[in-house]
């Protein structure tokens, strides 16, 4: 049916959703209660129109600046950067950050013609400077290309009197030794903790 | 057919493919380039994770599908992870160039085998902290070679005239070099004067190791690495991105 093959197309090209999900999802929408299903696609309607992007932050947002900029009772002294606006969901849903946040827009990948002139570092180091921060949390992804982007930032800030500061990459909680890679096993080795100072 | 390949590889490109993995294209001495799903490796846990990424050399294990037409990556023996070209942006941009010529050349016109050890030794004297000019000029000078398109440095590509000590204009046009005479008829191209054609006639012979040593004047290796940037990215038709960042 050619309604029912195009709705699974249109699922499947979701992330996260196979063929066989998307056909699992069209199956459910069809059967269960109209309304739900209008509430629905009310809703994904009009997404784009009501979340934009934040303008301190560049994370998303349904005003002009988001909940967490406009906070005063989050520690101003603390700025984390990140890569996508998700990325600050994930680091919120940890409950350990309580500073400011500011999204980059991607990576610097040179393969993919994004430098640096195509984030927002511009904004961020002009916000450092015009702002009390005192330290800088790099929390890009510990690839080749967010490890080049922290790397860029910490060479742009360090005539500034803030430190910087990156996210520890190791080995993960409840992982076994035995199965770690040698990449991730010398980075833990060399961000090892001194458990004598704690 | 044996579909469990096994040979030596390095990562040119690597990047998100769906939610959970990774879409590599790598060079192979034996296979050339090719193009392997590493299935999963987006995964803080997964075995690939953290190993799929690029300028990484060493042993590969892959799958081929015959039916699909497609690799997966089973395993890598890692030689060379290459981290400190993440410390410089200028040497991450080097070696993305290096990787952008033999991924848009499409492996360099079939000698795999040489493209594979030219980019090791270029990735080798990055590392060192070479002087980056030099390292570009002696990489396009070296792939140029590979690619058959290195230009006579001695005569006129238009009229066949020794060019002496006139100064020479790059075009990709015409493959080579155009005298001063013919300049008006020519489309715009990049100078290239007596003494850089010397440093390159000179070069082509020796080693990459022992031709970064061989000294040329800070102004005429900045005009000779333009120019050569320039040549390269017209034999690519405009298509270098690294090149239209502006950072080397």
């Amino acid at each position: 049916m050619r309604s029912i093959d195009e709705l699974i197309r249109g699922l499947s090209r979701l992330p996260g959703v196979g063929n066989k999900s998307a056909s699992r999802i069209a199956y459910h929408l069809i059967q269960r209660d109209v309304r739900d299903n209008h509430l629905l696609g009310e809703l994904i309607s009009t997404i784009q129109d009501k979340i934009r992007l934040c303008d301190v932050c560049g994370s998303f947002t349904e005003g002009q600046i988001c909940d967490v900029c406009q906070d005063p009772h989050r520690d101003h002294t603390l700025i984390c950067v990140v890569e996508q606006p998700q990325d600050v969901f994930t680091i919120e849903a940890s409950g350990v950050y309580n500073g400011y946040y500011h999204v980059l827009h991607g990576a610097i990948s040179p393969l993919d013609g994004i430098g640096p002139d195509q984030l927002t570092i511009g904004q961020l180091i002009e916000r450092i400077t015009t702002g009390d921060f005192s330290e800088v949390i790099l929390a890009m992804n510990p690839t080749e290309e967010g490890d080049t982007t922290a790397m860029y930032i910490t060479h742009l800030l360090r005539s500034s009197r803030v430190t910087t500061s990156r996210l520890a990459s190791g080995l993960p909680v409840g992982g076994d030794l035995e199965y770690t890679d040698k990449v991730t096993l010398a980075r833990s080795l060399r961000g090892r903790i001194r458990m004598s100072d704690q | 057919m044996n579909r469990n390949i096994q040979c030596d590889a390095m990562i040119l490109k690597s990047m998100r493919s769906g939610e959970l993995h990774r879409r590599l294209t790598l060079i192979s001495p034996q296979l050339g380039l090719f193009d392997a799903t590493a299935y999963g490796a987006r995964k803080g846990s997964a075995k690939l994770a953290g190993l799929v990424e690029p300028f990484v050399h060493g042993r590969v294990y892959a799958y081929y599908n015959p039916v699909k037409q497609q690799y997966s990556l089973q395993d890598i023996k890692v030689e060379q992870f290459r981290e400190s070209l993440r410390d410089d942006l200028v040497d991450l941009y080097s070696a993305s160039f290096f990787a952008e010529l033999i991924l848009k050349s499409f492996g360099s016109g079939g000698d795999h085998e040489a493209v594979y050890a030219l980019m090791l030794e270029l990735l080798d004297e990055i590392e060192q902290k070479r002087d980056h000019h030099h390292l570009i000029i002696q990489g396009c000078w070296r792939f140029l070679h590979l690619f058959g398109l290195a230009p006579d440095l001695l005569t006129c590509a238009a009229c066949g005239r020794p060019l002496g000590q006139a100064i020479g204009s790059l075009h990709h046009g015409e493959h080579g070099l155009w005298c001063e005479s013919c300049l008006p008829f020519a489309p715009a191209g990049a100078a290239l004067d007596v003494a850089s054609r010397r440093y390159l006639s000179y070069t082509a012979e020796l080693p990459l190791q022992k031709a970064l040593r061989v000294s040329l004047a800070a102004e005429a290796a900045r005009m000779l690495k333009n120019a050569l940037l320039h040549y390269m990215d017209s034999i690519t038709d405009g298509r270098l991105k690294t090149i239209k960042s502006g950072i080397l």
